[in-house]
């Protein structure tokens, strides 16, 4: 899947920066169709922002982003927009759109500013928002619902775009178990029908090491480690990216890697053995 | 507006059309209401008779009451439904852009800009050169200019940050409010006329301003319209609909343009009419929610109602004198938006027990 010619969306030696630090340092990445690529890593390692120059709208300082070999900043909105969708960190509604309003936007790039949903447009909002299980809400303002249900319709807009990239920043937020477990399973499902690229930043390594194809482990804003959640997914690994000391073990179903978190790593912690995060550096 | 009932969402859209009818039918008997009453009062049916038939010959007062009704209240009632629209639609715009209900048509500085235009004409005499009716063309002017400083503070490299332009209006409005203020200090003989136009009023209206602010409305309304869809996804904030596969800039740009372009023309001829572009599209989304191909016509439609009543109310409460139209808007739309507020608020802290 580090394959130039078959990855779907490519970054190459990209680096940005909102002011004086590096938020992204010479970050390589690449998603393939058919699978869900994960980027994972603590607060702050530049996820977001990773995914946001993968999406066009931030455009790197040095290096390139394209989709399907095309730079995606220089790429027509309405184009893009019928190539790739992204979800991130929604801020909060301010109107009161219903849910079936705000699912048949995700058709804006399809029809147009000027055009006027037809039939087809209806049906993939409906598909979307069954898949979703939000279709009992499609009349109700999204500013009566809960962060958990809001989440889910706004997947279900992306989802409602069509698009074969997916790009996806905390999609299970919000969500319970059972969701959690559900969105991903839409997520693979969507990957496989569509040949989508589909990358999911996530916090949840075991949600991640289950569902991704590829994990790519992102520190300081540099990839640190990526491939397989067998390759990757590893107490060394963990322990240098999140500080964290871990128990990993295969799952008993899958044989996927587990991850169960013990403490904060030994070097984060204070000589006499009390709790010390090196970096936020209280007690 | 042909095809608007085919939403596929029946449900939804059957009762925005009613809606829809019923601004329409109501707008059409303030229209009424207006052209009858007044200093002179007509009654309707002669008001019927005068309109589409003209007055019986030989009957001079009848006479009289035709030349009132064709001279003074149709155009005066036609501007102020105009007028009353425009606001409308420029504020349900304004605010969706700013994803704030509290966005007014004047976010840009527009009313500020005319009033200096308009006080500037005054002062040198631009009404008494050219009669009164020069006087919209600085206070276009002034809002234009206006308009296009605060834009252009706000735009860097081609983007326009919508926090700025919402700052760098308010400090120029205030910057030229002050102005405004020096320049009646140091022309007190003019200050009465000045006063007068700041309040804001539809007694200048004539058919001559309903010939040019009737195309200009109607261009501009359309386009607005014709926005409606990019600004719905605009309402969920500028990272979201970039990802529809929006030009973000360039809707931003349309839209603030063709907003703060309709107000202007609404300014200059009427000077600066508060509350009915802040109430109105917040009220009109409690009823028929935020979607714009509904809100905007709506929005507009009862925006001109509204301004219809408030003239009417300001030319008849105390004959003969009349009040300024804003100060009617203003204390009607007032405690109405207060009442808004207090309601959402109550509303919002039930949700969050």
């Amino acid at each position: 899947m580090r394959d130039t010619e078959e990855a779907l969306v490519q970054l190459d030696g990209v680096w940005f920066s909102y002011g004086r630090r590096w938020v992204v340092q010479d970050v390589t990445f690449a998603a393939a169709p058919g699978e869900i690529t994960a980027i994972v890593g603590p607060n702050g390692a530049g996820k977001s922002t990773l995914l946001k120059i993968a999406s066009g709208f931030l455009r790197p300082v040095r290096g390139s982003s394209r989709v399907l070999g095309r730079d995606v900043a220089a790429m027509p909105a309405r184009e893009r927009g019928k190539l790739l969708t992204f979800m991130g960190a929604e801020i909060e509604p301010v109107f009161g759109f219903t849910v079936e309003e705000t699912v048949l936007l995700g058709r804006l790039p399809h029809i147009g500013p000027l055009g006027k949903e037809g039939p087809n447009d209806v049906a993939a909002a409906r598909r979307a928002m069954s898949l979703l299980c939000v279709d009992d809400l499609a009349q109700r303002p999204i500013t009566d619902l809960s962060s958990g249900e809001r989440q889910r319709v706004y997947l279900a807009r992306a989802l409602c775009q069509e698009t074969s990239v997916l790009l996806l920043d905390e999609p299970t937020a919000h969500l319970d178990m059972a969701y959690e477990i559900w969105v991903m399973e839409v997520l693979s499902r969507t990957a496989r029908e569509r040949k989508a690229a589909v990358v999911v930043i996530l916090h949840d390594l075991n949600l991640a090491a289950r569902f991704a194809s590829s994990l790519y482990f992102i520190r300081e804003g540099r990839v640190y480690r990526s491939g397989s959640p067998a390759e990757t997914v590893t107490a060394e690994t963990i322990r240098e990216v999140y500080g964290a000391e871990c128990h990993v073990f295969p799952h008993p179903e899958g044989g996927w890697p587990q991850v169960i978190p013990l403490r904060p790593a030994q070097k984060y912690r204070s000589e006499d053995d009390g709790l010390y995060h090196s970096k936020c550096g209280s007690m | 507006m042909t095809g608007l009932f085919s939403g596929g969402r029946a449900g939804g859209a059957s009762k925005k059309g009613w809606v829809t009818i019923g601004l329409v039918a109501f707008l059409v008997a303030v229209i009424f209401l207006g052209v009858g009453l007044g200093a002179v009062p007509v009654p309707p049916k002669e008001v019927l008779t005068l309109l589409f038939q003209g007055p019986p010959p030989g009957d001079p007062e009848s006479q009289v009451r035709s030349e009132i009704l064709w001279r003074l209240r149709l155009p005066r009632v036609l501007m102020g439904s105009l007028v009353g629209f425009s606001l409308g639609i420029a504020g349900a715009v304004m605010q969706g852009l700013f994803r704030n209900p509290m966005a007014d048509p004047y976010i840009l500085g527009v009313s500020s800009g005319a009033s200096l235009g308009a006080v500037l004409g005054i002062v040198f005499g631009v009404g008494r050169a050219f009669g009164a009716w020069a006087l919209p063309i600085p206070a276009f002017f002034g809002a234009f200019c206006a308009m296009l400083v605060v834009y252009s503070l706000a735009t860097w490299h081609g983007r326009t940050e919508l926090l700025t332009l919402l700052l760098s209006g308010v400090a120029l409005s205030s910057m030229i409010h002050s102005v405004v203020a020096l320049i009646m200090v140091l022309f007190r003989q003019r200050t009465e006329e000045i006063v007068f136009w700041t309040m804001g009023g539809l007694a200048r209206s004539s058919w001559s301003s309903l010939g040019v602010s009737f195309p200009y409305v109607l261009v501009l309304g359309t386009l607005i319209w014709l926005l409606s869809r990019p600004l719905d996804a605009l309402a969920f904030g500028e990272e979201t609909a970039f990802h529809l596969g929006l030009d973000v800039e360039r809707s931003k740009r349309l839209a603030l343009f063709a907003a703060s372009l309709i107000t202007a023309q609404s300014v200059a001829f009427t000077g600066p009419i508060g509350f009915v572009g802040l109430v109105v599209p917040h009220a009109v989304r409690l009823v028929i929610g935020p979607a714009h191909r509904w809100l905007v016509p709506c929005s507009g439609l009862a925006g001109a109602s509204l301004l219809v009543l408030s003239d009417l109310l300001a030319r008849t409460l105390v004959p003969p004198a009349e009040i300024p139209v804003g100060v009617i808007t203003a204390m009607g739309g007032a405690p109405f938006f207060l009442y808004l507020l207090f309601q959402q608020r109550k509303r919002g802290r039930g949700t969050e027990s």
